[in-house]
């Protein structure tokens, strides 16, 4: 049986190496991955995912000795930290070779050098014509009219950047533009009593008043779905744009990228934004309102259940109803409008661009060559067209452009596009700027929700008075965009930057001289006693030689793997790190943006709330639950197991399953259960003043019992006797358990609260799933600045940085802990 | 005035279930003010139950139980005025030996002072005074002890309850130590009760020494009374080291005369002096025991008229005594303390007489004594 498993196997094995050097000999056949247009689930599922299989297919016809394979980024995040798996399979060399872009991450990609230039396929001086003309065309070459076609205007500069000496050098190709435009549920128009072809608000002003009519909370009706918490930033973009408010600019002598947020049209639109979220108004019963959308983590949900009048969200140049929100809409129920038009007399809105490019890591000439007939054959129009083709026969026809309906030999169909639609389309598209896409400019998204966020918890939208009003918004972004400045950019005048760099120096020092500190500490701890007798070298290793011998493979492991990244880690905090090419020494100011960055201080306080509800709901109870189990006189064991069970269910599981627990919506576990109480729903995770602890909550639930057992079998140790000896000295049922009980197991709560301190100071695994540090950085603790740091804004550095920092916070419980492990014993037998 | 008093004292554990056990079946004792009772009886017959009892530690299932002239059935340990000390020291290892000793009073509010003065002065008394700064881990097992009765000194208590407190000690710390109670009582003055189930203590210790078996009370009486006029066969053969012999048979008449028979043979027939005739008198043929201690042996010719024929199992020379192990013709088995050093071989026979003024006569039956005690000579 086994031994026939066995042929079984190495047959197997014999077939795969001969299929390998099959592949290897036929030459001719290239693997490369990417992270679009490859076979996957989606194909199956959604009319996407099928369009994409019907590109994937199209090239292949068309390459056959091309293959692209789909890519292994399983791991799946939420909000910006959704970039973060791409960005360290960059960093460990495992990303694809073609990978997608967008506008937003574009420029870190290019300044980071995550990006290939095309420079040997792209060549925007000459048309195709001209070349032909000199006799130096070239199939695989892009013209300048190819260019032109697939690169609208405003996204020339995302997709290239030009050099010191003017040579434009191009990085990525789109293959989908997506706008964002205005959409409106026809039907509660009409039962708000709006005419949904002729009502729709075309500026600003009707926009307030159509929503103010819509909206009716006692009729569950609502106007439009504002984001108002770190979505807020996102979602007022086209109001930004419409002022005309640049948000960010490249500045004209330096190149860089700086924030611009706080114009004079920035701040009337984020006026009117916010007033749409929370003014103050009277409805007809004379009740106080506030605002006219609708801001809850349930939004969608309720505009799904087709109880919300407009909403802002993306359409695509080939898809209109890309949208989920809207794909289920037919064309009598779904009206869609270029934003409204702003007092400026301009509607705006944001362009999203997905493309794709060669990764830097792809080193290998032929698997580059395949990558970019792949990308230039993904946003061509004969893929369009696959695409097109595709939609039309899954019956999509209606929800297509009906210029591409026409382009690719569909016009039959176009007509059945609405009107509306396809103006909204094309007007969209034209009067359209990129999302921010300068280096850094992620940090953009994460940051401009502040301001607003502040204003509304300030309750400015609530002011009357324009010019108090207009006044407060002006410094609330005023401060914002100062600091992202210096976040994004760096940019600090140069004295206060020989302060920072001052302050910095001096805590490196400080931290350094306590590290050196701990450490002759330890060695001192642990180093052997006086008592020892002297043997000399060759007496002492004839003694020991067997023991470090049998040591020596895990001296070995530690040495590679802790302390090897350690000392390339500490270099690194002062680099300007780049993954690829080169890194720059920048001193101590990595230190130095890490002690002036009002989000580390936020992290460092959000950490100090985590412990604290750490050390609350996950040390504490394990203890007491421990001191009442041993006092039940029956039944412990039922109890024991009950309390235990939790331990079996994984971690990530766990956290998991308590997300799904903490549903803010009333159909959420707990909210259910509130329910009963005759509590209202609470918003859990999504509630600033309550995230926290609901973080904390599942690994309290999962902890209780392991924590608890181990200090049950503590307390089984105390012997009965003491008891009865303090019963008879005068001791209570307290006084037990302070002077008997406690006493004896307080080696073992110190180590468990070493323990939970330092878990809790490096957490972040958790809070990512749970959170991702959300809302408003409510649960923004160190470990997750790390992370982002690292794996979002890719500011390695800093992100070393704060861990050297984290790591001094740690000293003090290290030693303590040192100092306990170094009071055990360890004894071998004696012969 | 406290003296401690038990009245039909029981304890039941697990009552009315089906493991139920009656440890203490319903004693009756009563300790003086400043008497040093001993409890002593084989392992399991409810004396620490008892103790446990006394001290609160153990609630009782019925009956009475004063200390003075006050029924503490109901009041807390710590409120009934006793200290207890034992076996396994039951110290506090996180406290030094002063702070052990001044728990029960720190516990008490008793003042900062006072505590000192006390706990300076027992450790004096028990030369613990330049211990009292270490942890418990850090003495020996009679230093440990002694910490232990320094903790029950301190807090001047009226009865001092003691359970097997030497038994973890070496032989020769349990002498000292058992002097060093024995004068602690003198000079307290106050009422102890003491369990051990090693006579040795009893005997040296007690006032007075009580009994027990399976929960029931056999005897209670000086030391020497219970050695001289154990009332039961239990008492006679629990106090006494070797064990006093049983000789199992009955008495018959001849000849004018009484006489012990072995039922079985019917040889070896010991004729009886008056006073056991007399008391044998009314129990001719019942199976009777008579009972010989080890020391009321001597060695005999083989035609003596009181012999009894034996062959020599083991022979125990000690020096000034030896103790010989005998087995008779129908197999009682005999250890004998003859005086000096006796030779013997192992399967020699040797003839051994009782010093009929010294024996006893127990109803084989119910176990007790059939004659009238002795007039102390
Ligand atoms: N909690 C209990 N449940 C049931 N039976 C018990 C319990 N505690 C003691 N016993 C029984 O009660 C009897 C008396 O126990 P006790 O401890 O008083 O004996 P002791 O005379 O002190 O014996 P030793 O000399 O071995 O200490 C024993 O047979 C014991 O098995
Ligand atoms: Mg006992």
């Amino acid at each position: 049986m086994c031994a026939s498993r066995l042929h079984f196997f190495l047959a197997l094995l014999l077939c795969k190496i001969a299929f390998f050097s099959i592949t290897v000999t036929a030459e001719s056949t290239v693997s490369i991955r990417t992270t679009d247009f490859a076979p996957g689930p989606d194909a199956l599922f959604n009319i996407a995912g099928k369009a994409e299989m019907a590109v994937y297919r199209a090239f292949r016809e068309k390459y056959p000795n091309i293959r692209p394979e789909g890519n292994s980024l399983s791991l799946k995040l939420e909000g910006p930290a959704g970039e973060a798996p791409l960005l360290m399979s960059i960093a460990g060399r495992t990303a694809p070779d073609v990978i997608h872009v967008n506008t937003r991450q574009s420029g870190s990609y290019i300044g980071r050098n995550f990006l290939l230039p095309l420079d040997e396929y792209i060549n925007s001086e000459q048309t195709a014509a001209e070349a032909k003309e000199l006799g130096e065309y070239d199939d695989n070459t892009m013209y300048r009219d190819e260019l032109e076609e697939r690169v609208r205007p405003q996204i020339w500069d995302a997709v290239s950047r030009v050099d010191s000496e003017g040579k434009r050098h191009f990085y990525f190709l789109p293959f989908s533009y997506f706008v964002r435009v205005m959409a409106y549920n026809k039907t509660v128009f009409q039962e708000a009593g709006l005419d949904p072809d002729k009502d729709y608000p075309k500026t600003w002003d009707e926009l307030a008043a159509v929503a103010q009519q819509i909206q009716n909370p006692r009729e569950d009706r609502y106007g439009i779905i504002l984001g108002k918490e770190g979505g807020a930033g996102w979602t007022s973009l086209p109001f930004f744009f419409s002022m005309g408010s640049k948000i960010v600019e490249r500045e004209e002598g330096t190149g860089k990228w700086v924030a611009r947020f706080n114009d004079a049209g920035a701040v009337q639109a984020a006026d009117f934004y916010s007033r749409l979220v929370d003014a103050p108004w009277t409805d007809e019963d004379g009740k106080q309102r506030y605002g006219v959308g609708m801001s809850s983590g349930e939004a969608w949900s309720i505009w799904d259940r087709g109880r919300i009048g407009m909403s802002l969200l993306y359409i695509n140049d080939i898809l209109i109803n890309a949208d989920d929100h809207i794909s289920s809409m037919s064309p009598g129920e779904l009206g869609l409008v270029p934003v409204p038009f702003a007092p400026s007399g301009q509607s705006i809105t944001e362009l999203h661009v997905r493309g794709l490019g060669v990764c830097a890591t792809t080193e290998d000439p032929e698997k580059i060559a395949a990558s970019w007939k792949f990308l230039r054959f993904v946003g061509s129009p004969a893929a369009e067209r696959v695409i097109v083709q595709t939609y039309v026969e899954n019956g999509y026809a209606s929800f297509i452009n009906p210029e591409k309906l026409v382009q690719h030999g569909y016009s039959e169909y176009a007509a059945t596009v609405p009107a509306q639609w396809k103006h909204t389309l094309k007007f969209a598209l034209e009067n359209s700027l990129p999302e921010p896409y300068g280096e850094n400019c992620q940090v953009y998204i994460e940051r401009a929700s502040k301001p607003l966020q502040s204003a509304f918890s300030e309750g400015v939208p609530r002011i009357t008075d324009d010019g108090t009003r207009l006044a407060r918004l002006q410094e609330l972004y005023d401060t914002a965009v100062k600091e992202i400045n210096e976040k994004m950019l760096g940019q600090i005048p140069e004295d206060e930057m020989v302060f920072r760099r001052k302050v910095a120096s001096a805590v490196m020092l400080l931290v350094a001289v306590s590290f050196v500190l701990m450490f002759t500490y330890i060695w001192r701890l642990f180093s052997g006693s006086e008592g020892e007798v002297k043997r000399g070298f060759f007496g002492w290793i004839k003694k020991y030689w067997l023991a470090y011998v049998l040591l020596a493979p895990a001296l070995a492991s530690i040495f590679v793997f802790n302390y090897y990244p350690l000392a390339v880690g500490a270099r690194m905090a002062f680099l300007d790190y780049n993954v690829i090419g080169e890194s720059t020494f920048v001193g101590v100011d990595n230190f130095a943006a890490v002690l002036f960055d009002s989000v580390f201080w936020v992290s460092v306080l959000r950490t100090a709330e985590y412990v604290f509800w750490s050390l609350l709901l996950v040390f504490l109870p394990p203890i007491i639950l421990a001191l009442c189990l041993s006092e039940l006189p029956r039944a412990s064991v039922l109890f024991r197991v009950l309390y235990y069970l939790p331990a079996l269910v994984s971690g990530l599981i766990v956290m998991l399953m308590w997300k799904m627990f903490f549903d803010p919506s009333e159909a959420g576990a707990l909210n259910q259960v509130l329910a009963i109480l005759d509590f209202g729903p609470q918003k859990w995770l999504q509630d600033k003043s309550q995230a926290m602890v609901s973080i904390i909550i599942p690994l309290a639930w999962a902890g209780m019992g392991p924590g608890c057992l181990i200090y049950l079998a503590a307390l089984k140790t105390v012997p009965e006797d003491l008891y009865e000896a303090s019963a008879i000295d005068g001791a209570g049922f307290l006084g037990r358990i302070w002077h008997i009980t406690l006493p004896t197991i307080r080696p073992l709560v110190m180590i468990q609260l070493i323990f939970v301190l330092i878990g809790a100071f490096q957490s972040a695994d958790n809070v990512l799933v749970m959170t991702a540090g959300g809302p408003d950085h409510a649960t923004h603790v160190i470990g997750l600045e790390i992370f982002y740091d690292a794996y979002v804004y890719l500011r390695f550095g800093v992100a070393i940085a704060i861990a050297w920092i984290l790591g001094f916070f740690l000293i003090g419980l290290t030693m303590f802990q040192m100092k306990r492990i170094s009071r055990m014993t360890f004894t071998t037998a004696k012969s | 005035m406290s003296g401690v008093t038990l009245k039909q004292l029981k304890k039941t554990y697990n009552p009315g279930t089906k493991d139920a056990f009656y440890a203490v079946k319903g004693i009756d004792l009563e300790i003086r003010d400043k008497e040093f009772m001993v409890l002593v009886g084989p392992s399991g017959c409810g004396k620490s139950t008892t103790l446990r009892m006394i001290a609160g530690l153990e609630e009782a299932s019925s009956g009475d139980l004063c200390i003075g002239d006050r029924r503490v059935n109901d009041v807390l340990p710590k409120n009934r005025g006793v200290a207890m000390v034992f076996q396994n020291y039951a110290l506090y290892p996180h406290m030094t030996v002063a702070d052990n000793m001044a728990f029960g009073l720190k516990l008490r509010k008793t003042p900062k002072a006072e505590i000192q003065q006390r706990v300076e002065q027992a450790a004096d008394t028990l030369g613990l005074s330049s211990m009292l700064n270490r942890k418990p881990k850090a003495l020996s097992g009679g230093q440990r002890q002694r910490v232990a009765l320094g903790r029950a000194i301190v807090r001047k208590p009226d009865v001092f309850l003691f359970d097997e407190p030497l038994s973890n000690l070496d032989a020769k710390m349990r002498v000292q130590m058992r002097a060093e109670i024995s004068k602690l009582h003198a000079s307290l003055n106050a009422t102890m009760i003491y369990v051990t189930h090693d006579q040795t203590e009893a005997m040296t210790m007690g006032d007075r020494i009580c009994v027990m078996k399976d929960g029931e009370i056999m005897q209670v009486d000086e030391p020497i009374n219970i050695y001289r006029n154990p009332t039961n066969m239990f008492t006679a053969g629990f106090i006494g080291l070797p064990q006093m012999n049983f000789l199992h048979g009955s008495v018959m008449e001849a000849d004018g005369g009484y006489y012990f028979v072995n039922q079985a043979t019917g040889v070896d027939r010991i004729e009886f002096t008056a006073r056991l005739g007399e008391i044998a008198r009314a129990h001719l043929g019942k199976p009777l025991v008579l009972g010989v201690r080890p020391e009321h042996f001597s060695a005999c010719e083989a035609d003596d008229p009181w012999a009894i024929h034996a062959r020599v199992e083991v022979g125990e020379p000690l020096g000034a005594e030896s103790f010989i192990h005998l087995s008779t013709a129908n197999g009682d088995k005999l250890v004998v303390r003859l005086v000096g050093i006796v030779q013997s071989n192992i399967g020699q026979s040797l003839s051994v007489k009782p010093n009929l003024d010294e024996v006893h006569l127990f109803d084989a039956e119910s176990g007790l004594r059939l004659e009238a005690p002795h007039v102390l000579a």
